[in-house]
C-alpha cells in the first residue's frame, strides 16, 4: 500500500478503532490497581519486598485484561476490507499497552512515593517486568484471537497468562528476586530476553489471518 | 415428598452430573493441573522432602490448581448470560437458581477430586526414592483442597455478582497479592510456609474449618443472588458467623502464641545452629541434627564414614562434629571451625550424588586441614589448591564416596569501591566453597582411586602429604604415581 | 457452466478519494477446480464457478460449502487447490488483496457489529477501513447508504437498541460502502419482514444491473424473484448451475397433489386446504402440480422430509 495512503489511513481509523476496543476489563484492572497501590502496608513506609511484590501482580494484571483489547468482534468484515489487519491490531495493541502502562507507572508512583529511601527499590527491573507481562497479555490473546475473534478468546489468552505468571510462582528466586539479592541481574537478563520474545509474537500475531 | 419436588430433585441430579462432566473435562482446569505437577514433581525430584515444609508449599499449591478451577467455575456460570442465551433459558422449567446451585456443587466435588488429585501426585512423587522427615500433616494438606474448593465457588459467585470475563483474573490475583503481601497471616485461606526457624508453628485445625466456613459464605452469596430467601440469608449468616469464630479460634490458639514467639525471635538473630541438638555418635564422628531430621543422620553416615575409614587413626580423634544448620541466622567462626555444618536438604534421585560428595569433601577438608565452605582462605575471592600434594589426597578421599569433579566457575559483575566502576570476575565454586583446582590434581586422584594400595601409601606418608609446602612432584613418588599430565600452578592465592 | 454475462468497465467511481482508476476492468469472478477443507474434512471438491454482472443465487443443504465459498472469494479464507480471479485480481497473491477488497461489499452471516457504536459510527468505521480518509466525502457516503437501507432515522441509535431486522440492513449497508462493484451476502434476508424483505429485493436488483451480486440464502422465494441465475451446492460440488425455471424444471413431471398421505419413502408436506405436496414417483389418486424452484432442489438433493401441516 502506497505510504501516503497508509499514513492517511492510519491517521483516521486510529479514532473508530479506539471507540470500538472494550476498555472496561482495563478499566477494571486500572483500578483494582490503583486500590492495591493504596493497600499495600498502609500507614506505614513501603518496604521493597511489599512494593515488588504488589508492583509485580499489578503488571499481570494490566497485562491479562489488555488482552481483551485485541479481540475484534467485527473481524468478518473488517478483514475484507483494504485497511491491513497488522494497521487495526497495532492500534488496539498500542493503545491498550499504553493505558496499561500508563496505569502501572501511577500505581508504583503512589508506592514509591511511600516507601523506605535507603534502599535500591529496583525500579527499572521492575518496568522491565511489567512491560513483559503486558505484551505477555497482548500476546497470548493475539494469538487466540487469530483463531476466533471473540471475547472467549481473550479469556483463552487471559488463562495462558496466568497460567505462565503462577508456574513461575514456584521458582521465585529465579523469576522473582528481590533488588539486593544475587540474582537480580541475571533474573533481568531473562525477562529481558522474554520481552522479546513476546513482542516478536504480538508483531507476528498481528498480521493478516487467512484459513 | 411430592411428585414435584421428586422431579425437580431429579432434574437438579442430572444438571449436576452435567455441569460435573464439564467442570472435569475443561480444558483450563487441566492446564492448571499440568503446571503444578509437572514444576512441583521437577522442583522437588531431585530433594529428600521435609513434610514440614512440603506440607505448607503442597498446600501452597491448592491456590494454582483454584485459579485454574476458579476460572472454569466463572466461565460455566457466565455461559447462560452469554450472547442471546438468557432468552433461550428464561422460559426453561429449571430456573436460574437451580442452574447455580447445580453449577455450585458440581465446581464443588471437581475442585476436590483435582485438589486432591494433584496433591496425592505430588505426595506420591515425594515418596519416591526418598527418606521424608519432619511432621506428616494431613490437616494442612486438607487444607490445600479446601482452599482449592473455595476458589472455584468463590468463582461461581463473581460469575453471579460481577458478570463481567476480567472479574475471575482480577480475583485470582488478589488471593495470590493477599497471600503474598500478608504471608504470616493466619486469616488467608492458606498460610504459606514461614522461613523463620525450623519448624516454625502452622496453623491449627480451626483454619481448616475457617476455610470451611468460607466456602459456605461464598456459596451461599452466589445463591443469594437470585433472591433473599430466609435460607438463603440465614446460610450467609451461619456461615459469616462461623468464620468468624473459627478464624478467632485460629488467632488466639496456642500455635499462633508460638507463631508469635517465632517471629519476634526471628528478629534477634540467632545462631544458625541453635536447636541441632539431637545427637548420636558413630565411628568416631558425632552428628547433631534439629529434632525433626533425625531421620537424615544415616543419610550423612553414610557420606563420612568411608572417609573416615581412610584416614589414618590419629586423624580420627580429632575430627569436627556434623552440625545440622538453618540457612540463614548468625555465623560464629568457631561454630565454623568446631563443625561441618549441612543444611535442612539432602538429595535424591541422582541429587544425593552432590551432597554426599560435598559431606564427604567437608569432612576430607577439615581432616587435610584444608578451608571448608564457609572458611575463606586468601579472603572472599578463595584460595587456590594447584600444584599441592594435599589436593590430590582430599580428592582421593572424596572418592571415597562419590567420584571427585573440577570445581564450578561463574562470572559475575562486581562494582569497584572508588569509582564504582563495574568489572567482570570469575566466582569459583567447589565442594569446598571458593576453593580451586585443576584437572591435574583430579587426574592424579582418580588414577589414585584405581589403585589399591593408595589407601596404605596416603596413610603412611600422610603427614608429609597434607603439609601445604608438599607440592605435586614432590608427593608422587610416595603415592606411587608417575608423572602425568604438566603440574599445574595456582592461578590464585595459594591455600594456607 | 458459464452464466451471467461479463462487462467492461472504464472505471468504477467510489469517492473522489477512492477512484480505482481508469483502466478497463473486468467485471468477472472466476473459480477454478477449488478445493477447501479444515483438517481432515473436505468441504469444497474440485469446483468450477464463472459469475459475471447480475444477481447469482447460491442454494445449498447445511454444511454444503456455500459459506466456504462466500468466504473465499471474500478473500476471509485461502483455496486449498485450484485458482480463484477476483476481478482480474489473483486473491492468492497477497499484493492483490487490497485491490480486490477494494471492489468487495461483503455481509457475512455474523458481522459482529459493535453494540454500543451508532448506527453512523460503524459505517464510518467500515468507510474509513475501506479507505475514504475524506470526511466529507465518507459523511455523503454514508447517508447514501443509510437511505438505501432505509435506516436514515436511526443513524444515531446504538446498534443494540437497534432489532434484528435493523442490523441486518446496516449490515448490508455496510457491505454498501464504496459502492463495490462485486457484493457477496450471505443470508442477507434472515430477520426481514415481508415489507423489508420486499425493499431489499429492489435494491440488490437495482444493484444486480451493474454489478456482480452473490448471495447465498435458504430462501427459495428471494431466488425466484431476484436472481437471473441460481447456482446449487452440496458436499463441495456444483448439482445444478441454470436459471431459476431450470431448476424447477428438475422436478418437471414428479410433483403432485394428494388426498391421501403417502408412503414414508416420498417427500412430502401437508399444504394449507389439506391435501399433500408430493415430489418424487406419482402416487395412487394424485393430481399434477407445476413445480416451484424448491421442487427442484428438493428432487435435486433426494432428501427425504417428514413433515406435517
Amino acid at each position: 500500500m502506497h505510504l501516503m495512503r497508509l499514513g492517511r489511513l492510519s491517521v483516521a481509523a486510529v479514532p473508530p478503532v479506539i471507540r470500538a476496543v472494550d476498555w472496561t476489563p482495563l478499566a477494571a484492572a486500572s483500578v483494582t490497581t490503583i486500590a492495591l497501590a493504596l493497600l499495600t502496608t498502609p500507614g506505614q513506609p513501603i518496604q521493597v519486598q511489599n512494593l515488588t511484590v504488589t508492583a509485580r501482580m499489578c503488571g499481570v494484571l494490566l497485562g491479562v485484561a489488555a488482552g481483551f483489547a485485541v479481540v475484534d468482534t467485527a473481524d468478518e468484515i473488517s478483514a475484507v476490507t483494504p485497511a491491513p489487519r497488522w494497521l487495526r491490531q497495532s492500534i488496539r495493541a498500542l493503545g491498550a499497552f499504553a493505558v496499561a502502562a500508563a496505569v502501572w507507572a501511577v500505581a508504583v508512583s503512589v508506592m514509591v512515593a511511600r516507601a523506605v529511601t535507603d534502599v535500591d527499590l529496583g525500579i527499572g527491573g521492575l518496568i522491565v517486568e511489567a512491560a513483559f507481562w503486558i505484551i505477555t497479555g497482548l500476546s497470548c490473546a493475539a494469538c487466540a484471537v487469530r483463531f476466533q475473534p471473540v471475547r472467549m478468546a481473550a479469556v483463552a489468552g487471559a488463562a495462558v497468562t496466568l497460567g505462565l505468571a503462577v508456574s513461575t510462582v514456584f521458582d521465585r528466586e529465579r523469576f522473582w528476586p528481590l533488588p539486593q539479592d544475587d540474582q537480580w541481574q541475571a533474573a533481568h537478563v531473562i525477562w529481558g530476553v522474554g520481552l522479546v520474545v513476546v513482542t516478536t509474537v504480538l508483531l507476528l500475531t498481528n498480521r493478516e489471518v487467512r484459513r | 415428598m411430592s411428585e414435584r419436588s421428586v422431579s425437580k430433585r431429579r432434574s437438579l441430579r442430572a444438571l449436576l452430573m452435567f455441569e460435573l462432566r464439564l467442570q472435569l473435562r475443561h480444558p483450563i482446569s487441566w492446564a492448571f493441573v499440568a503446571i503444578v505437577i509437572g514444576w512441583r514433581v521437577t522442583t522437588t525430584w531431585q530433594w529428600m522432602p521435609d513434610w514440614s515444609v512440603e506440607m505448607a508449599d503442597t498446600a501452597l499449591t491448592g491456590l494454582v490448581v483454584g485459579a485454574g478451577l476458579m476460572l472454569s467455575a466463572n466461565l460455566a456460570t457466565l455461559r447462560d448470560q452469554r450472547g442471546d442465551a438468557g432468552e433461550l433459558f428464561d422460559p426453561v422449567p429449571i430456573r436460574v437458581d437451580a442452574r447455580t446451585i447445580a453449577t455450585l456443587l458440581a465446581c464443588v466435588v471437581a475442585g476436590t477430586v483435582l485438589g486432591v488429585a494433584v496433591i496425592a501426585a505430588q505426595v506420591g512423587s515425594m515418596l519416591v526414592n526418598s527418606t521424608p522427615v519432619g511432621r506428616f500433616d494431613l490437616a494442612e494438606l486438607a487444607n490445600g483442597v479446601l482452599v482449592t474448593i473455595l476458589m472455584t465457588t468463590v468463582g461461581v459467585a463473581a460469575g453471579r455478582w460481577t458478570p463481567g470475563l476480567i472479574a475471575a483474573p482480577i480475583v485470582i490475583l488478589l488471593f495470590f497479592w493477599a497471600v503474598f503481601q500478608f504471608a504470616t497471616s493466619w486469616l488467608l485461606p492458606v498460610v504459606p510456609r514461614a522461613d523463620l526457624v525450623v519448624g516454625a508453628p502452622r496453623p491449627p485445625a480451626w483454619h481448616a474449618l475457617y476455610v470451611l466456613a468460607l466456602i459456605l459464605v461464598f456459596g451461599a452469596a452466589a445463591v443469594l443472588r437470585h433472591g433473599h430467601g430466609p435460607y438463603r440469608v440465614g446460610l450467609v449468616t451461619v456461615g459469616t458467623a462461623l468464620a468468624v469464630l473459627t478464624a478467632t479460634m485460629s488467632l488466639t490458639s496456642p500455635e499462633a502464641a508460638l507463631m508469635r514467639k517465632a517471629i519476634d525471635r526471628s528478629k534477634t538473630p540467632t545462631s544458625i545452629i541453635e536447636g541441632a541438638d539431637h545427637c548420636v555418635s558413630s565411628g568416631g564422628v558425632t552428628y547433631c541434627s534439629f529434632p525433626s531430621y533425625t531421620g537424615w543422620i544415616p543419610l550423612w553416615e553414610q557420606a563420612v564414614a568411608p572417609v573416615v575409614a581412610a584416614l589414618p587413626s590419629e586423624v580420627r580423634t580429632t575430627l569436627p562434629t556434623v552440625r545440622q544448620r538453618t540457612a540463614t541466622g548468625m555465623i560464629d567462626p568457631q561454630v565454623l571451625a568446631d563443625n561441618i555444618l549441612p543444611g535442612t536438604t539432602w538429595g535424591r534421585n541422582g541429587g544425593e550424588v552432590a551432597s554426599r560428595r560435598w559431606l564427604a569433601a567437608q569432612m576430607a577438608a577439615a581432616a587435610t586441614g584444608l578451608p571448608r565452605e564457609g572458611q575463606y582462605s586468601g579472603g572472599r575471592a578463595g584460595c587456590d589448591l594447584r600444584g599441592q600434594a594435599r589436593a590430590i589426597v582430599v580428592l582421593w578421599l572424596i572418592g571415597q564416596v562419590e567420584r571427585p569433579v573440577l570445581p564450578g566457575r561463574s562470572s559475575v559483575y562486581v562494582r569497584e569501591r572508588g569509582n564504582g566502576a563495574e568489572r567482570a570476575r570469575t566466582n569459583v565454586q567447589s565442594d569446598f566453597g571458593a576453593v580451586d583446582y585443576g584437572a591435574a590434581e583430579l587426574a592424579y586422584a582418580e588414577r589414585l582411586l584405581t589403585t589399591a594400595d593408595a589407601g596404605d601409601r596416603i596413610r603412611a606418608g600422610w603427614r608429609k602429604l597434607v603439609d601445604p609446602a608438599t607440592n605435586v612432584d614432590e608427593a608422587l613418588p610416595i603415592l606411587g604415581l608417575t608423572a602425568g599430565s604438566a603440574a599445574s600452578k595456582a592461578e590464585g592465592t595459594p591455600c594456607t | 457452466m458459464l452464466c451471467g454475462r461479463e462487462h467492461d468497465t472504464q472505471s468504477v467511481m467510489l469517492s473522489k478519494d477512492t477512484l480505482i482508476g481508469v483502466a478497463s476492468v473486468k467485471l468477472s469472478v472466476r473459480v477454478e477446480g477449488m478445493a477447501k477443507g479444515y483438517g481432515s474434512r473436505r468441504v469444497i471438491e474440485h469446483l468450477d464457478l464463472e459469475l459475471g454482472v447480475g444477481v447469482t443465487g447460491l442454494l445449498g443443504p447445511n454444511g454444503a460449502g456455500k459459506t466456504t465459498l462466500l468466504r473465499c472469494l471474500a478473500t476471509a479464507a485461502t483455496v486449498d487447490a485450484g485458482r480463484l480471479r477476483i476481478l482480474d485480481h489473483d486473491p492468492a497473491n497477497r499484493a492483490d488483496l487490497p485491490g480486490i477488497r477494494r471492489r468487495l461489499g461483503y455481509l457475512p452471516q455474523n458481522p459482529g457489529l459493535y453494540a454500543h457504536f451508532t448506527a453512523e459510527q460503524m459505517l464510518d468505521y467500515m468507510a474509513i477501513l475501506k479507505e475514504m480518509t475524506d470526511r466529507t466525502a465518507r459523511r455523503q457516503e454514508i447517508d447514501r447508504v443509510l437511505t438505501e437501507v432505509d435506516l436514515s432515522d436511526r443513524a444515531r441509535t446504538k446498534i443494540r437498541k437497534l432489532s434484528g431486522g435493523m442490523r441486518q440492513r446496516l449490515g448490508i449497508a455496510q457491505a454498501l460502502i464504496g459502492d463495490p462493484p462485486f457484493i457477496i451476502l450471505d443470508e442477507p434476508t434472515v430477520g426481514l419482514d415481508p415489507e423489508q424483505r420486499m425493499r431489499f429485493r429492489a435494491l440488490v436488483s437495482n444493484l444486480g444491473e451493474r454489478r456482480i451480486v452473490l448471495l447465498s440464502t435458504h430462501q427459495t422465494e428471494d431466488v425466484a424473484t431476484l436472481c437471473e441465475r441460481v447456482v446449487v451446492l452440496c458436499a463441495g460440488t456444483v448439482r445444478f448451475d441454470g436459471t431459476p425455471e431450470g431448476l424447477a424444471r428438475e422436478a418437471e413431471g414428479m410433483v403432485w397433489l394428494s388426498a391421501q398421505r403417502p408412503a414414508s419413502t416420498e417427500i412430502f408436506w401437508r399444504t394449507s386446504d389439506g391435501r399433500y405436496r408430493v415430489v418424487g414417483p406419482r402416487p395412487e389418486h394424485a393430481e399434477d402440480a407445476s413445480p416451484s424452484i424448491e421442487d427442484g432442489y428438493l428432487r435435486l438433493l433426494g432428501n427425504t422430509v417428514r413433515s406435517g401441516a
